[in-house]
């Protein structure tokens, strides 16, 4: 009796996993053309902690009302590395993605990969939408999402660079204003001086250094005139005698100078800054979202020191479609949907600056926070600009590098010893672009 | 004979049986055990063999893979840095769990209270508590130092000196997992026959001979257990590191699986990722046999 049910309910198993073989066979079959709209919902992936996802998805019912197309967003809480890496995870997983938002981090990655579809046909269809974007966005951010061959992969969506953020209070308690523009490190060497200071026996520091922070570590750098590698990701630079400079310039802010605490791994460097324990931290448009959140307005920006140069860095994000999505004629429309300033000045209201200049303009000084935020898009059509180093082997260059600063800064290593090995293991790495 | 064929058949009928039934209760185990533990070993064994990025074909690359771990100074601090917590969290864990176990054990009043104590932080999540450690211990604006301060010393680098790092590690992994070692000795203590006490009680004999001539050989299946599986988990050491200095001050506490994560998960090199987990199988595996082998020498099995 038992082995009759056993029998049955097996060849009942098999017939229904046959029945659903057969049923994904069909609708790997399927393509875009006979799908009708209504019947597609699409999987846009975000990189963030979900904050923003109620309002994305409110934004996106508005794309269902005017397609037919469903959207449904994932987001994953993550450094921009780690997402990139994530998404490698559940591509090579076989999951269902249609469209995903990529910065600069992970771009050279995708395309080395051949994880990213270009855009270029669906440019070609809808000129007027794709020129409302490339009319308005800087050429240089447009730059980071073509390959070699010239495909584009993206419309620019926004992007960051890096500033200083002061504590106004601090620098009202100790009789400062906002520096100038092209203010020097000996200037800044002076601020720090005069925001130190110890209350109680708590110290109270000048600066929080970017300590774990790529990207704005090397804002510090190409400052300097100097960067983690030259411009074809073929050969390490960050042991030239103007990145020692910078870093030597770090280690002395906290063991010569006092000026700067000794950073550690679960201390939010932005929380210090807003509790005035730090005065001033180097971060791009992102901490906005941290100030209105605590409801905290002494807050001002102004452009990194220009140790001997004022350049500005940039990291900058956009909608890839991928691949081995199914309807990837719906998910390029879709992409090109959001890239819009429509979308974008309802989603872009905090946080990342728009890449459209126009958008960035009336959305930052909408907001009138930081005092002179304008620096956030004043520049944003220059081409003087510096991307920030994102070779196909980014994971493994972030981690060189932000191990180097953690010998330097927290261990004290020698500078240039350090700084050296990096740069022998960054090489060994980057000969594989030659 | 004729009635002993039949028994005969009939016993084995009914050890057919049995045998069928206690397989099926093996099954669930065995299935998970194939599934998440063999298959992912023999996998990971081949995989060293390769280069692959999960989204490109794997490419058979013969030993690079393994002959990079001798190379790769990255690699080698590793397990350098997990020989280290092994020699700190290993004694801290088998030893002061022990003793804790003990004295709770040994406690007329307050048990109750001594065992929630201890436990409760086993069941609290390790990256919630350890970022409020981070906090704490926080070397400028941590409120240990703040009271090092107050009693006139200057700040103690927590977890910003490679040495200090250790210690910070080790009384986190201390407090946060000391309470499932306890646990499992608490139960060992209590499965001791009081008989045993009873008698050495009556031949006069001392607390402390007791404890190491009664208590500690009818504890030992439960001290080689622990002593087992700490060891094992030490080799895989993660949450502590990860979430308290990740891996830093510099490489000080980049652990083997930590390593791992970063080469695997972080830089996709899953072929070399794997080389060095399996490396690490190997380790784990001979370590715990020669363990296996010598408990004969020590652990108690027969007492009752």
């Amino acid at each position: 009796m038992l082995k009759k049910f056993l029998a049955m309910a097996l060849t009942v198993l098999m017939t229904l996993t046959l029945a659903a073989c057969a049923g994904s066979g069909t609708s790997d079959s399927d393509n875009t053309d006979t799908t009708v709209k209504e019947d597609i919902t699409l999987t846009l992936l975000m990189c963030g902690d979900g904050t923003t996802k109620e309002s994305l998805d409110k934004l996106l019912e508005r794309y269902t009302e005017e397609t037919g197309v469903k959207v449904e967003t994932l987001f994953i809480a993550a450094t921009w590395g780690d997402y990139v890496t994530k998404v490698q995870t559940m591509v090579g997983g076989g999951e269902d993605l249609d469209a995903m938002i990529l910065a600069i981090e992970g771009v050279s990655k995708f395309l080395d990969m051949g994880i990213a579809e270009p855009i270029d046909d669906w440019i070609q269809e809808n000129q007027e939408l794709a020129n409302a974007v490339l009319d308005d966005t800087n050429p240089m951010h447009q730059e980071i999402f073509k390959d070699a061959e010239g495909n584009t992969y993206a419309l620019p969506f926004s992007y960051n660079n890096v500033v200083m953020h002061f504590n106004t209070q601090r620098l009202e308690e100790a009789g400062l204003e906002l520096p100038e523009e092209n203010w020097s490190k000996e200037e800044f060497l002076a601020y720090c001086e005069a925001l130190t200071t110890e209350e109680n026996g708590v110290k109270k520091y000048a600066v929080t250094l970017p300590y774990g922070e790529y990207f704005c570590l090397e804002a510090w750098l190409i400052n300097n005139n100097a960067a983690y590698m030259n411009e074809d990701f073929t050969e390490s630079t960050i042991n030239s005698p103007e990145s020692v400079e910078i870093f030597q310039l770090m280690q002395d802010l906290i063991y010569k100078y006092g000026y700067a605490p000794i950073p550690e791994q679960n201390v939010s460097a932005i929380e210090q800054l807003m509790n005035g324990q730090v005065a001033m931290g180097s971060w791009g448009r992102w901490p906005t979202a941290n100030y209105i959140a605590s409801d905290f307005t002494d807050v001002a920006v102004q452009y990194l020191p220009s140790f001997q140069t004022n350049q500005q860095i940039f990291g900058v994000d956009g909608i890839f479609v991928l691949k081995n999505s199914k309807n990837i004629e719906a998910a390029k429309d879709l992409a090109g949907w959001i890239s819009q300033k429509e979308f974008a000045s309802e989603y872009l209201t905090v946080g990342n600056i728009p890449c459209l200049n126009t958008l960035a303009k009336e959305k930052i000084d909408e907001l009138g926070l930081p005092q002179n935020a304008e620096i956030f898009y004043k520049d944003a059509l220059t081409t003087d600009f510096k991307a920030v180093s994102s070779p196909p082997q980014y994971a493994e260059m972030s981690n060189i590098v932000l191990t180097a600063l953690s010998d330097i800064l927290i261990n004290q290593a020698d500078v240039q010893a350090t700084l050296d090995d990096a740069a022998e293991q960054m090489n060994t790495i980057l000969s594989a672009n030659q | 004979m004729k009635g002993q064929k039949i028994t005969s058949v009939y016993i084995k009928s009914k050890n057919r049986k049995n045998n069928v039934a206690g397989y099926l209760f093996l099954a669930p185990t065995l299935i998970l055990f194939i599934g998440f533990n063999f298959i992912p070993i023999i996998l990971a064994f081949a995989l060293s063999f390769t280069k692959y990025n999960l989204i490109t074909t794997p490419e058979f690359i013969g030993l690079e893979n393994i002959m990079r771990i001798f190379h790769d100074s990255n690699t080698l601090i590793s397990f350098h840095n997990t020989f280290k917590f092994l020699l700190i969290l290993v004694p801290i864990h088998v030893g002061l769990g022990l003793i804790l176990a003990f004295l709770v054990y040994k406690a007329k009043r307050m048990q109750f209270f001594f065992r929630t104590a201890i436990y409760f932080p086993s069941i609290v999540t390790t990256a919630s508590v350890a970022i409020a450690w981070g906090y704490i211990f926080s070397t400028d604006t941590g409120v240990i130092n703040y009271f090092v301060r107050l009693l006139g010393g200057s700040n103690i680098p927590w977890l910003t000196d490679q040495t200090m790092v250790y210690v910070t590690i080790g009384l986190f992994s201390f407090w946060k997992f000391i309470g499932t070692t306890f646990l499992y000795y608490f139960i060992g203590l209590q499965n001791i026959p009081e008989g045993y006490y009873e008698a050495a009680r009556i031949d006069g004999s001392s607390s402390l001979h007791t404890f190491f001539h009664i208590t500690i050989p009818l504890l030992s299946p439960t001290i080689f257990f622990v002593m087992i599986t700490n060891i094992v988990g030490v080799f895989q050491i993660f949450d502590e590191p990860y979430l308290l200095t990740a891996g830093g001050p510099g490489t000080a506490t980049r652990t083997v699986a930590l390593q791992i994560y970063q080469t695997a998960f972080k830089e996709m090199n899953i072929g070399y990722g794997a080389a060095i987990s399996f490396l690490l199988f190997l380790i784990i595996l001979v370590i715990t046999l020669i363990q296996y082998a010598g408990q004969n020498k020590w652990v108690v099995y027969d007492y009752e």
